[in-house]
Formats: C-alpha cells, sequence, structure tokens
C-alpha cells in the first residue's frame, strides 16, 4: 500500500535507524497498518483533529485523569487519536514472553520469601536482595493463600536495535495502568466505531473477566462469594480516577485504610453500623504505607493488623506486601540465570542489558562506559533519579562515578532502548514520537491471563529520553488486530456469581454523599441569593432611597446567611454597604473563604471525589465544568463583573445538572438517602436563615416589597407566587408559599417531608418505638413546622420587628441542625486518631 | 546451667480512653547456642482479645496482640525463666585471635547458607545508612594486622571512653550523628555504634536486645542498664559464629547477659511497639526489669 504525497501522512519522517511501527525501513506501511493507515490518511488531517477533541471530550466527560505528585493538583489524561498497532502473530509471543516472565518473578518471589536457593546457590547475589528496601523482613514465609507470590503484574515493553520488544521494568508492587488502558479503549472505540469494528481489536473485556475470576480465587477458600474491595490510598492519590474505574468496572467497593479494621485477625469494612467480613484485598496502598503496625509506623493509610491477617490467610492481599523486590532493577542481571535454575528455560524475552555494581566486574565495565550507560539507583524513587550517561557533562559524569564508588551495592546501569517511534498527532502534523508498552498479566487457574495490547505512552517530546505520566506523557491505546472478527457477546462481564446483596456503603462514603448534598444545597442557595441581590442592584437608579434600603437589607441578610461577618453587618460594614463590590467578588470567588460559593462548591468536588465509584458516569462532566468555573473565577477581577456573573450563571447550571442527575440516576439506596437527608437539611436552613435574617426587621412597605420579591426571586418561588397572588408582595403570603405550602419544593414543609422519608430510610431505623434520636428530632420538627400559623408570624411585635417570626426560625433552625448532628453521631461513628503507642527504646527511666 | 529468671513490665497510662490498640512485642527471649529459654509467659492487661506468637526472619519471638475494648491503661509483664551456659563450659572463640583482614577476607569469600543467613548484618540497615563520623572512627581504628580480639577490644573501650553515658542525651529515635553531636548516649546508641564500624570495617555486625543481672555477685560492681533492657553488639566471625561485644560496659558479654533477640538495628527488636486509636496522648510510661539468678544448676554436661 503507497500513502498519497500529500496526505496525513505524507510528510512522516521516521528517524535514520529506529526502528518505527508504520513504516519498515523502506518507508513501507508494516502490515498490521494496511488497513488502519489508508483509513486514516483518508480522514485527513482536520478530520482528525476534530476526532482528536472528541477523545479530549470524552475523557473529560469522564473526568478521566492523572494526579501530579506532591502538585495537589490532577491534570486530564490525555490520549493520542492515532492508536499503536499490532499484529496478532507478533502479539502472540510477546504474550507468552510475558506470561513466562510473570510466572518466574512469581516463582523468584516464592523462593526468597522461602527456602532462598537462589541466594544459597549464588544466583542471584543475597545482598542484593537484603539490602533492598523491596524486601520485606515480615514478609519472610508468609504467601497468598494459594503459595503464590504474584497476582497481578505489568511490564514496560520497547523494542531495541533489532526491533525486538526487550523488558524494561517490571511491576509487582502494586501495578497500575490496567484501569487507564480500559478507558483508552472505551473512549477510541466511540471515537472510531467503524474504524475500530472493521479493524477487529481484541478485546480487553475477557482479561478483566480473568481479574475478577482471579480475585475471586483468591477468596475461594473463605467463602463461595468473597468480599472483594480495592483499597486505595484515597482521591488523592495519583492514580485514584483508576481506582474508581476499576472499582466501577469491577464491581468492588473502592475503600481507604479508615474503612478497614482488624479484629481477631480478620479484616471488617467499617459498614453503616456494622463490620463486614472482608476476604480480598486489592491493594492500591503502596506496600510500606499497608499497615503502620509491621511496616512504617508513621502510615494513615494503612491498616494496623492487615500483615497479621494476610498472614493468618484471614484475608487475601494483592499484591502481598513483599512482592516489590523484584522490582529491583538489578534482577534483570540475574533473571536469566534464575530461569534456568527455576523453570529450566530460557528467557523468551530478553531485558535490556543491565550490570549490578556491587558485583566488582560489573563495576568496572560500568565506570569504564558511563557515557554510554543509562544509570539507576536499585530502589525506585521516581523517574528523575534516572541518570542518562551520554546527556552528563563530564563533571556530573565524574560526581556520577563517585557515587557508585561510594555505594557500589545501590547502582545499576543499564544499556540505552533505543524503542521505536510511532505516529502521533501533534501541533505539527503527525510525527514520529518514541513509545514504551506497559503490558498487564494477572494470575489465574495456575496460569497467567494477558489483557490484549495494553497502555502505551509516547515520549512529550521528539528529544525526551523518558517516558512518564509524572513527565508529561501522552497515552495510546493498543490495538491487537485479529484476524477473525472479535464475537461483540465478549465485551460484556458475564463470569461470577451474582454480586453481594451488601451494598458496600462504608461510613466514610455515607458522610460523603451526605456533605455533597449539604453542599450542593449551599452552593446553589448562596449563588441564587448573589445573583438575586445583583439584579436588585442593577434596577437600583442612582437616587432610589427606596432601592438603597433594599439592596442593604438584602446585603446584610448575606452576610447572616453565609455567616461571613464582619461583611455587612459588622465593623465597617457601612463602607462595605456603600460600595460592596469588592466583598460581594470575595463572596462569589473565593475559595479559601468559608461561606462563599466557591469555597462551597470545592467542598462539593471534594465530597464528590472522595465517593467517585458511588456516584453516576453522568456526574463527572458536571464536576469537571465546576472545576472550570472555579478556574475563572479564581482568575476574575472586580472590573470584570460581567465574566463574574456569567460564571455565576454557569456555576448554578451545573449544580442544577448535578441535582438533576441526584433525582433521576442514582439508585435510591443507603447512599442516595444520605445525600438526600444532606440535601433537605441544608435547603431548610437556608430557607430559614433566609427568612429570617431578611424578615425580622419590618420596614416601610415601599422597600419590604422589594425584598420580599428578592426573597422569592432567590427562593425560586416568584412565579408561583405572581400568579397565586397577583397582588404585590405580602409577608403573610411570602410566608405561606416558602413555609406552610407543601407542594412548594423550595418551602420548609416541603424539605421537612421529604427528610422524615430520608431519616426513615437510613439503614437500622424502623420508625418504629424506640426510636432513634435523629427519628424523634426530625419528628419534632415536622410537628413544628406543620403546626405553624403564618398569619401571627408576619405580624409585628410593636417595636418595630417581627418576634415571633424569629422565634419560630431559631426554633426551628436549632431542631434542624439537631437532626443533623444526630444522623452524624450514629453513622459517621470517627475513629479517634491513629498514634504509635509511645516509646522509650532502651534506656533507663 | 545458671538460671535467671526475669521480669520485664511495662506500663502505659492514658490522657484519653483508646478505643483499641494493635501492639508487637519482642519481649520473649530466644533460645541461643549458650542459652536456652525454659519457660515464658506474656501477660497483657487489659486482656487481650486477639494474639498469637511467631518468629520473624531472624528467629526471634515476636507476640502480636490486639485489644479492641476501650482502655485507659496498659500494662504488659513478659516473665522468663532462662538457662544460660556459664562462663567456664562455653566453647572457645578461635575466630578472636584471627588477624582482622584474614576474618574479612574469610567472610567475602563465603558461600552458601552462611553467606544467605549474615547476609542481612554486612551492610547499611534502616537505621544504621552511611554515616561520615562512624566511617572516620573505622578507619582510625582499623588495624588489619591487628587479631579480630584486640580491634574490638580497642573499639569498646573506645566508645565507652570517647562517649558518656546520659540517659537524657539522645531518645529512642536518635541518629548516630545525634550520638556524636551529643558525645553522650545510652546503651542503643553505643550499641549501634559499635555494629556500625564492624560493618565499615566488612565483618557482619548485628545488633542484640537483652538483660543484664540485675544485682552483681558479691564484690563485683553493678553494671549500667542492670535495671532496665539492655543492648549490645555481636560481630560474625567465620569459623567460630557471633561474638558479643557491650561497649557500654566496655567487655565481651558473658554469662550475665540474657538475649531476647537480634537484628539489624533497633528497628527490627524493638520491646514494644504498637498502634493505638485515642484523641488523647499518653500520660506515663513506666518500664522495669528485673534480672535475679534463681538457683544454680549443674549443667550436667
Amino acid at each position: 500500500m503507497i500513502l498519497t504525497d500529500d496526505g496525513l501522512l505524507a510528510g512522516y519522517a521516521p528517524r535514520e535507524g529506529t526502528a518505527d511501527e508504520l513504516l519498515d525501513d523502506r518507508a513501507r506501511l508494516r502490515e498490521p497498518w494496511t488497513a488502519v493507515g489508508p483509513a486514516l490518511e483518508a480522514m485527513g488531517t482536520s478530520e482528525l483533529r476534530s476526532r482528536q477533541r472528541d477523545v479530549a471530550r470524552l475523557l473529560d466527560a469522564d473526568g478521566a485523569s492523572y494526579r501530579i505528585v506532591n502538585s495537589g493538583r490532577s491534570q486530564p489524561w490525555k490520549l493520542d487519536a492515532i492508536p499503536l498497532l499490532m499484529s496478532s502473530a507478533e502479539w502472540a509471543g510477546i504474550e507468552e514472553s510475558i506470561r513466562q516472565r510473570a510466572a518466574l518473578l512469581d516463582l523468584v518471589l516464592r523462593d526468597l520469601y522461602g527456602e532462598r536457593k537462589l541466594l544459597s546457590r549464588g544466583v542471584i547475589p543475597p545482598e542484593l536482595v537484603f539490602d533492598d528496601p523491596g524486601f520485606v523482613p515480615a514478609w519472610d514465609r508468609e504467601s497468598l493463600p494459594d503459595g503464590s507470590q504474584l497476582f497481578t503484574y505489568a511490564v514496560d515493553l520497547g523494542r531495541d536495535g533489532d526491533g525486538e520488544f526487550r523488558a524494561l521494568a517490571d511491576f509487582t508492587q502494586a501495578p497500575s495502568g490496567a484501569g487507564y488502558a480500559l478507558q483508552n479503549r472505551v473512549v477510541l472505540s466511540r471515537v472510531f466505531p467503524s474504524l475500530y469494528r472493521n479493524a477487529r481489536v481484541h478485546h480487553v473485556a475477557p482479561f478483566f473477566r480473568s481479574f475478577r475470576a482471579g480475585l475471586q480465587a483468591l477468596g475461594a477458600h473463605r467463602s463461595d462469594d468473597p468480599r472483594i474491595v480495592i483499597l486505595s490510598p484515597g482521591p488523592l492519590a495519583e492514580t485514584a480516577f483508576e481506582h474508581a474505574q476499576l472499582g466501577g468496572y469491577l464491581g468492588y467497593s473502592v475503600v481507604e485504610g479508615r474503612d478497614l479494621v482488624v479484629r481477631d485477625g480478620e479484616v471488617q469494612l467499617r459498614a453503616l453500623g456494622q463490620l463486614e467480613p472482608v476476604d480480598v484485598v486489592l491493594r492500591r496502598v503502596d506496600a510500606a504505607f499497608a499497615d503502620p503496625l509491621e511496616l512504617r509506623p508513621d502510615s494513615q493509610l494503612g491498616v494496623p493488623g492487615l500483615v497479621e491477617a494476610a498472614r493468618r490467610r484471614s484475608v487475601a492481599v494483592a499484591n502481598p506486601v513483599g512482592s516489590g523486590v523484584v522490582e529491583n532493577p538489578a534482577l534483570h542481571a540475574f533473571l536469566p540465570a534464575a530461569a534456568e535454575a527455576l523453570l529450566g528455560q530460557e528467557l523468551r524475552m530478553p531485558g535490556v542489558e543491565t550490570w549490578w555494581c556491587g558485583d566488582p566486574d560489573a563495576k568496572r565495565f560500568v565506570l569504564e562506559h558511563l557515557d554510554q550507560l543509562v544509570c539507576k539507583p536499585i530502589a525506585r524513587s521516581g523517574a528523575a533519579r534516572t541518570l542518562f550517561g551520554d546527556s552528563l557533562t563530564r563533571d556530573e559524569r565524574r560526581r556520577l562515578a563517585q557515587r557508585i564508588e561510594d555505594e557500589p551495592r545501590r547502582w545499576v546501569a543499564q544499556r540505552p532502548l533505543p524503542m521505536s517511534t510511532t505516529p502521533t498527532l501533534t501541533s505539527q502534523g503527525v510525527v514520529p514520537r518514541r513509545t514504551l508498552l506497559r503490558a498487564f498479566a494477572v494470575a489465574r487457574h495456575r496460569s497467567w491471563a494477558v489483557m490484549p495490547g495494553g497502555l502505551a505512552r509516547v515520549a512529550p517530546g521528539p528529544g525526551n529520553p523518558l517516558i512518564s505520566n509524572q513527565l508529561g506523557a501522552l497515552a495510546k491505546d493498543v490495538w491487537v488486530l485479529a484476524s477473525e472478527p472479535q464475537d461483540p457477546a465478549e465485551l460484556w462481564l458475564r463470569a461470577g456469581p451474582t454480586p453481594a446483596s451488601l451494598d458496600g456503603l462504608t461510613q466514610r462514603a455515607a458522610e460523603n454523599l451526605f456533605w455533597m448534598g449539604r453542599y450542593l444545597e449551599r452552593a446553589e442557595s448562596t449563588a441564587r441569593l448573589l445573583r438575586a441581590v445583583q439584579d436588585r442592584r442593577t434596577d437600583q437608579s442612582n437616587d432610589d432611597a427606596t432601592g438603597a434600603a433594599a439592596v442593604a437589607a438584602l446585603l446584610r441578610a448575606i452576610t447572616l446567611m453565609t455567616f461571613t461577618e464582619p461583611g455587612f453587618v459588622g465593623p465597617g460594614a457601612d463602607a462595605r454597604i456603600a460600595d460592596p463590590d469588592h466583598e460581594l467578588l470575595s463572596l462569589i470567588c473565593n475559595d479559601r473563604r468559608a461561606g462563599s460559593v466557591a469555597n462551597s462548591v470545592r467542598r462539593l468536588l471534594t465530597s464528590a471525589e472522595a465517593v467517585r465509584d458511588q456516584l453516576s458516569l453522568d456526574t463527572w462532566q458536571f464536576t469537571s465544568d465546576l472545576e472550570n468555573h472555579l478556574d475563572t473565577l479564581a482568575g476574575a477581577s472586580p472590573n470584570r463583573q460581567e465574566v463574574v456573573q456569567g460564571t455565576l450563571g454557569s456555576v448554578l447550571a451545573s449544580l442544577l445538572s448535578l441535582e438533576g442527575i441526584v433525582a433521576e440516576s442514582m439508585v435510591r439506596d443507603a447512599g442516595w438517602h444520605f445525600l438526600d437527608a444532606g440535601r433537605r437539611i441544608e435547603r431548610f436552613l437556608q430557607i430559614a436563615r433566609m427568612l429570617q435574617s431578611t424578615l425580622y426587621t419590618e420596614r416601610d412597605d415601599a422597600v419590604d416589597s422589594l425584598v420580599l420579591e428578592s426573597i422569592l426571586i432567590s427562593a425560586e418561588s416568584i412565579i408561583t407566587y405572581r400568579r397565586r397572588y397577583r397582588s404585590r408582595a405580602q409577608v403573610a403570603t411570602v410566608l405561606d408559599l416558602l413555609i406552610a405550602d407543601g407542594g412548594n419544593p423550595r418551602s420548609l414543609r416541603y424539605q421537612v417531608d421529604r427528610l422524615v422519608e430520608a431519616v426513615a430510610a437510613l439503614p437500622g431505623n424502623a420508625s418504629q418505638p424506640p426510636l432513634g434520636r435523629e427519628e424523634r428530632s426530625v419528628l419534632r420538627l415536622q410537628t413544628g413546622v406543620r403546626l405553624v400559623q403564618t398569619e401571627p408570624l408576619a405580624a409585628g411585635d410593636g417595636a418595630g420587628c417581627r418576634a415571633a417570626l424569629e422565634a419560630f426560625c431559631s426554633e426551628v433552625i436549632a431542631l434542624a441542625d439537631e437532626v443533623a448532628a444526630a444522623v452524624a453521631e450514629r453513622s459517621f461513628a470517627h475513629l479517634p486518631p491513629q498514634r504509635p503507642l509511645a516509646d522509650l527504646g532502651v534506656r533507663t527511666s | 546451667m545458671t538460671r535467671f529468671s526475669v521480669v520485664h513490665t511495662t506500663r502505659y497510662v492514658y490522657e484519653a480512653s483508646v478505643t483499641s490498640s494493635y501492639g508487637q512485642a519482642s519481649l520473649l527471649p530466644r533460645s541461643t547456642p549458650v542459652q536456652e529459654c525454659v519457660g515464658s509467659e506474656l501477660r497483657i492487661d487489659p486482656a487481650a482479645s486477639d494474639r498469637r506468637e511467631r518468629l520473624d526472619l531472624y528467629g526471634n519471638r515476636l507476640v502480636y496482640f490486639s485489644i479492641d475494648r476501650p482502655h485507659r491503661s496498659l500494662e504488659i509483664e513478659a516473665s522468663s525463666q532462662v538457662e544460660v551456659v556459664p562462663d567456664g563450659q562455653r566453647p572457645p572463640r578461635p575466630g578472636l585471635d584471627a588477624p582482622v583482614a584474614d576474618a574479612i577476607a574469610a567472610v567475602e569469600g563465603m558461600t552458601g547458607d552462611v553467606r544467605v543467613d549474615v547476609a542481612p548484618f554486612r551492610f547499611e540497615s534502616p537505621r544504621l545508612g552511611r554515616h561520615r563520623g562512624t566511617s572516620d572512627l573505622a578507619a582510625e581504628l582499623w588495624e588489619p594486622t591487628a587479631t579480630v580480639g584486640e580491634a574490638l577490644a580497642r573499639l569498646g573501650s573506645l566508645i565507652h571512653e570517647r562517649f558518656a553515658f546520659d540517659p537524657q542525651a539522645t531518645t529512642v529515635t536518635s541518629t548516630l550523628d545525634d550520638l556524636f553531636r551529643q558525645e553522650a548516649g545510652v546503651c542503643q546508641d553505643f550499641a549501634h555504634l559499635a555494629v556500625a564500624v564492624v560493618r565499615a570495617w566488612g565483618l557482619p555486625a548485628r545488633y542484640v536486645s537483652g538483660y543484664l543481672e540485675t544485682d552483681p555477685p558479691p564484690g563485683q560492681p553493678r553494671l549500667q542498664g542492670a535495671d532496665v533492657s539492655h543492648a549490645w553488639a555481636s560481630v560474625y566471625l567465620p569459623g567460630t559464629g557471633w561474638v558479643d561485644l557491650d561497649p557500654t560496659n566496655d567487655q565481651f558479654a558473658n554469662d550475665r547477659y540474657v538475649t531476647v533477640g537480634w537484628g539489624r538495628d533497633y528497628g527490627d527488636v524493638p520491646p514494644l511497639t504498637g498502634v493505638i486509636f485515642t484523641s488523647g496522648g499518653t500520660r506515663s510510661l513506666e518500664v522495669s526489669v528485673d534480672v535475679r539468678r534463681v538457683d544454680a544448676v549443674s549443667s550436667g554436661a
């Protein structure tokens, strides 16, 4: 197949001497590209760019992200529209090699934590193993229940100068990336439906079926339907997105250390109101942090006693905490001999050529060839410490040589891997970029299932030697092309027993859902009020004393409702009421100020992130929009009011969309009831506080009428009111609509009725005696609202105030706060802080 | 045989209620070529809801325990009976008479199981990383033609002379750097330093946790560290095995020492570690150790 001279790939020119995935050394298309290449070519650059935008949009809608270590920020997952293609024939060979390598590393681990024959026979130097922080003494003589040491495995592969794949790095500790590969596939198959179908791509779903089946098997000695959880460091983890994504796809709860507790040597999930046994933990917390009792004592991410429970095999922790020791790059130098000793086989796929400097001959060779080698410490600690000899200055090389001389056992040198290039869409068009392929395997039935393809990453620029997501690499989907069409039925997960009836809602998840509901309402009501006030200010003409009095009343109410004193009520309030722009801008934009719109939205997003696995996928489009709005607001200046007001409108729109998803896409399970209880309590409080802070003082009718209109607008009830009462606003009728009208979704009565339902539906509440504290308080609240007569509330006390209204509002606010406190007390029992036992060491007291 | 009765009590009083505790105790003496633990008991108050004893990588006895009821104090009492081989009946240690250089060469030539067994103790360990003061001290004392016995004796004397015994000078987390800066420390620091220097020379060394007889036999002085946990160093000599050196008291360990366990450094054998869940701190921590000769039984050997 010959490409056109002016098409998409016309200027595509691989570098001399570097293997390319698309073109062979005579610039002919390689076999896997014979169909897809011309199809891309026919698409043309502008169409491809448009598909690239679709890719970004779909990833954004799913909230696909990757958190940058130590930055507190996550960056969007970046996927190139052009996949990497592999033929079935070549892949079959790679797959076999990966199986062999995974099996070998499992056997090496079994030996290192068992008989250590590899060490006593000198196949692997014992000093290399015992010096490696990845070797965990606490795991000595232990294994998974079936005797194995490795469950999931990943390996980075790249082509050498001969075009053959070599293993560059092994991942055994807590391998990541399989979930991102799945995400890539979901997106790319949607962006190129016909191309994907016609290319007959091997599906990845069977791999995840094996993943599930393998995890089930790990818990089979405990139960026919073992409870499996994913232990994550939480929403701030580098790959938090992947944890939630795997949890959702495989159907497992994503939990954090504090959600688990070890009792009597067994791991239990701190579910609502009870402990539920856990049989299998898919560990995504780094081994060192998994158990503060036996590993790092300062870890707040682990579960004390987890290692002991794993030892007793009451739980299977996969991968085991000791599995990291075979990630040591120095092992590459000894794996061929280990394969010979343990498997009686040659390594099918060689690793990159490696020298461990702890061996005197190897060290001499390395020091003589520093300029041609890549040097790294034996313990993996971030890509930044890998040193490329050819890019070092003479001085830097001398310093490196000294470090190697000082601690030779801590250093490894490897021959740089040339790696092949693949066509990648950049701003300069489609160009060749160096490519690394991460492949995934999972243990099943004494064998290994390998994901067809995997996760490819290309260098961020033409010169970069390192390819790492932390450094901005771009991902690629990998298509292994089948000779036969793929059975579409395989796309569906069908293996495994029916999921357990337990919904796996942890106390932490319930609490986050409750607060998500509260912040959703808080953000909405603050945004509405600020908008109503802005509208009132816009209507007000320069010499309009009535309008000015109404605006002042509303500004004071804002401060009281958002608890942001002094603001428009405390010291200096008069000046700020005269010129409120600065304070109003802060109440919208400043996300560090409690009570501001931005702050409530930020907290809403934090709560949502923490329960990612509980929420509908549609949620993430809107949280992603909200993130963008927050960025806009953070950069807003006082003289760009129209931007601020416009963004405030967008925030409100996104919040309403989220409420729609909550109402229409969430199953009415325990989690939803917590979220709804949070929403109802907060909306109730917001309405009651608004009435209290705006109507306590009696003003002349003209001012009150403007204030009442703004209240009705803010409470989204103005249209109903006008239709029903037609006349000018009156306090009594406004109170009727906002307090007593059970049909108005913005009334106190409506909130309290829904709240009674939500509280009754919370786990453990039967609405029968003896009633719980939150049931009793919510019934008191409901009675108070139902019995109230609005006419007397509207009347003044003769001293210029509406004392009866004030008393009523104070009473119901206190009761609603009491309901919230009662729900929290019963359902969100917090563990006290985890601390190390005091240690005096060995000394006199 | 000399029989010792050892009682080691640790008592924590907390400021607030502790809802649950998880602990690991390295308090039950192991058996060694020169001692046998003939009885031991670990009492935990309040009673542990779960406990289990196991051997660690180095063969030490570790007890895991957890308490899942609220408590305000925790008392752990380890009582053991240990029979120690008297000095006169211990096997000779020819390795002490070999030149240091020969011992190092023999270590470097080791193969097989022995090499694996000593590998963890040859180089840096979590609490004993590379350290300038230590390498300088190792160089200062480096005398390859001296016998190992002489070299170790000099090391013990030098540590004893150069550093003062002062429990206020360092804490459980102190490093060798702190020891050099303060020029003072306790047995844990001195043992660490001896281990690090011996490793810098090229011989395997480990950290030993244990006890000293509390009351001296008539006419002998009371030793430092006799009423608390004690720690010293142990050095591997090819052909001879492990030889224990107590730099705190400037002597080789004898039949008044009882070993609990050993590791690469303190971090492998702390008497008690744990995790507690509480909103308060620890009000007090009291430790007492009593090591008494109970009777002298003739060994018959």
